[in-house]
Parts: C-alpha cells; sequence; structure tokens
C-alpha cells in the first residue's frame, strides 16, 4: 500500500525526509478523502492541511500491529472531519497552523472543484450515512467510502471482523432505504 | 498503491509540502503541544483570567512553581518551554494541569472550550481581572477571596517573567486547571487560565 517501511511513520514528527516521503505516498488517498465529504474547495484545502498536521502530531502513536500507514491516517483523518464539523457548528476556525486556503492560487482550486465534482456521488452517501449510529458510521465511511477492506476498518476502529461484518450488513440496508427513498416504498 | 515520490503536486500541494516539511524540522524535541483540546466536561461556569501583550521572556529557568505557606502556590513561568516539566511540576505540589504553549502568536481565544465559554480579561496596570461566563454566556459572579472560592488569579508579569498564584483551595481541589499561552518560546503574546468551577472548590 506504501513505498514506506511501517517502522519510518514514527519519524514523520520530526524527520521532515520521512514526512515529505509519507506526503508523496498518502496525498491521492487524502485528496479524495477530503473530496467526499466537502464541497468547499478552500474547507478542502484547509482540511488537507489539518490531516496531515493531526498525522504529524500522531505519528509517535502509530502501531503496524495495528493496521496498515493508509489505514492509520483514513483513523486520523476521520477524526479531523469530525472534529471541524463540530467547529462550524461553533464557527470557530482560523486557529489552524497552516491554513491551507491561503495556499491556494486559481489552478490549484480548479483542481480540487474537479475532484470534488468527481466524488459528489460519495458525497451523497456521506450525508446518508448521517442516520446511522455513530459506531456503525465510522465503519461504514470506511468501507463504502474509504475502501478500506472490512478486516482493516475494524483494526483501525478496534472491533472484531465478525462484528464489523454484522454491523456493515445492518448499516447497507439502512443506507440504500435512505438512498432510494422512491424505489424503496414503491 | 504505486510508487508515489513522482508524486506530481500541483502548486497548493507543493506549498503545503513546505510548511508542513517547516513544521515537522520546527518541532521541538520536547513534543511542542498544539491545539491541545480542552474538555471542561462540567456544565458548570468556567473561570478565567487572562493577559494578552507581547513581551520577552527571560530564557533562564523555564519555570518556576513554589509552595507558599498558606498553602497557595506560585507558579512564575520564564519562557514557554517544557510544559511537561512544568505539569509535573505542579502535580508534585497537588495541583492537575494541563499546560499548552502554543507558539502561534494569535492571542489565546475561545476555541475548544466545549460546556463553558472563555472571557478574556484585558490587561491593565493592575492587571488582569477575573471573569467567568455560565455555559450559555451569562456573566456570573467570579469567585470572591474569602468564601472558599478564591482560586487562582494575579497574572503578573515583570520585565522577563509571568507571574500567578494558585489559591490553596484550587489547589485542594479536583478541579484541573489549563494553562494556555500563545507566543514563540521566548515572547509571550497571551496567557489564560481556566479552571471548570464544576470540579472545583466552588
Amino acid at each position: 500500500m506504501t513505498t514506506q517501511p511501517p517502522g519510518t511513520i514514527a519519524d514523520i514528527g520530526t524527520d521532515p525526509d520521512a514526512f515529505e516521503a509519507f506526503y508523496r505516498d498518502h496525498l491521492e488517498t487524502v485528496r479524495r478523502f477530503v473530496a467526499r465529504r466537502v464541497s468547499d474547495p478552500h474547507l478542502a484545502a484547509d482540511l488537507t492541511a489539518d490531516v496531515f498536521l493531526a498525522a504529524i502530531d500522531a505519528a509517535d502513536g502509530y502501531r503496524a500491529d495495528r493496521g496498515s500507514p493508509a489505514g492509520w491516517l483514513l483513523g486520523v483523518a476521520r477524526h479531523v472531519v469530525a472534529g471541524e464539523v463540530r467547529r462550524q457548528v461553533r464557527q470557530r476556525r482560523a486557529t489552524s497552523r497552516i491554513a491551507g486556503r491561503r495556499l491556494l492560487d486559481p489552478d490549484s482550486v480548479t483542481r480540487i472543484e474537479e475532484r470534488i465534482d468527481a466524488e459528489r456521488f460519495a458525497r451523497e452517501l456521506y450525508a446518508a450515512l448521517d442516520r446511522l449510529p455513530p459506531r456503525d458510521r465510522a465503519l461504514m465511511e470506511l468501507v463504502a467510502l474509504d475502501g478500506l477492506p472490512v478486516a482493516e476498518a475494524a483494526a483501525v476502529l478496534g472491533v472484531k471482523p465478525g462484528t464489523a461484518r454484522v454491523r456493515l450488513h445492518r448499516s447497507r440496508r439502512l443506507v440504500q432505504s435512505h438512498l432510494l427513498p422512491q424505489e424503496a416504498t414503491s | 498503491m504505486t510508487h508515489r515520490s513522482t508524486e506530481q503536486l500541483d502548486s497548493f500541494e507543493t506549498r503545503l509540502l513546505t510548511a508542513l516539511r517547516e513544521e515537522v524540522a520546527g518541532r521541538a524535541p520536547a513534543a511542542v503541544r498544539h491545539r491541545k483540546r480542552w474538555s471542561f466536561a462540567a456544565a458548570g461556569a468556567l473561570a478565567v483570567a487572562a493577559i494578552g501583550a507581547a513581551f520577552v521572556l527571560q530564557p533562564a529557568g523555564a519555570y518556576a512553581v513554589d509552595r507558599q505557606g498558606d498553602g497557595d502556590v506560585v507558579v512564575t513561568i520564564r519562557s514557554l518551554s517544557d510544559a511537561d516539566g512544568l505539569e509535573r511540576a505542579l502535580r508534585a505540589e497537588g495541583v492537575e494541569a494541563e499546560v499548552d504553549y502554543d507558539p502561534n502568536p494569535v492571542p489565546v481565544d475561545t476555541e475548544g472550550t466545549g460546556g463553558g465559554t472563555v472571557d478574556r480579561a484585558e490587561p491593565d496596570d493592575d492587571g488582569p481581572s477575573l471573569s467567568a461566563r455560565s455555559e450559555d454566556g451569562r456573566p456570573v459572579d467570579p469567585p470572591a477571596d474569602g468564601e472558599g472560592c478564591s482560586l487562582a488569579v494575579g497574572i503578573k508579569r515583570s520585565d522577563h517573567s509571568v507571574t500567578f498564584r494558585i489559591s490553596a483551595a484550587l489547589v485542594e481541589s479536583d478541579a484541573v486547571l489549563h494553562i494556555t499561552t500563545r507566543g514563540a518560546p521566548d515572547a509571550l503574546s497571551s496567557i489564560q487560565l481556566g479552571w471548570e468551577q464544576g470540579s472545583g472548590p466552588c
């Protein structure tokens, strides 16, 4: 999944070269993760910066036996996005160490907008996940939205794979009935 | 996933990489503790005293924690470094504290305070006043001296340090003291003290 030996993840918080390798390895994952969740390119830029900042802060807590670096990063990213939702409720922003939106230029905005447009169906699914209880939602996000294998998503969330499968089965039915309300009732 | 060392970065992503590399390079070995989220679980009022004026700190001896004869604990901060050390020193005197030295020079604001609302006092010649607000934003009476409710007040600054006194009542309570500063290690921009009154002695 990555070009980086897992042992070096702990170094990304202190070694700029290790961080750059990590950034290049996982930028695409973060780009798509963000585009599946927000529709504003400036907010997407902020969140991209915030996800990597959070990874830098959390790097020494990475444990290779609990999942891949990509899975770990998605777990970090989930917390960042969930935190952003809470912040928006309180209209809190502009306190990040690196404000991603200040690094944007028109070309970059266009590229992010294209990515956001390409992920519009995924965002519809993301919105539909609101109906799920938080623990089921986290699982569905990682598996259905971000394409993580069930076993790895279970590891990220600290549940057994069997438990994850049961929850996913239940969640899929709930979300489908929400996404396709017309068909469900016809 | 393919090898991405040659990943084409656009201008935003290149600038972001540069900024993040600088962030990593600038992280002190003592793990600068940014953006630590305050968790004011109690619904009661949150009392805060703050001062917001830039001045230069003295690098020698990052902090001092001194127990007074009356049970109060006096804290002197001379450098915004070694937050963990200050937490340990406070714990040794019976004060549970979360110390957050944020190098961002922007003054401490109300972010992340959960149930409580922070009210920041403007500095003046007499030092900052203590103010408190309830969860719904109503001003409430600040803890008064002599009523068993005197907590930590009187942030005072000298040329190269900042000092405040934690009352014996707060020391003996279960309240967690939050010390948050902004500014580089040798250039304090603002300092804010907060604690949950719900779990404190008031």
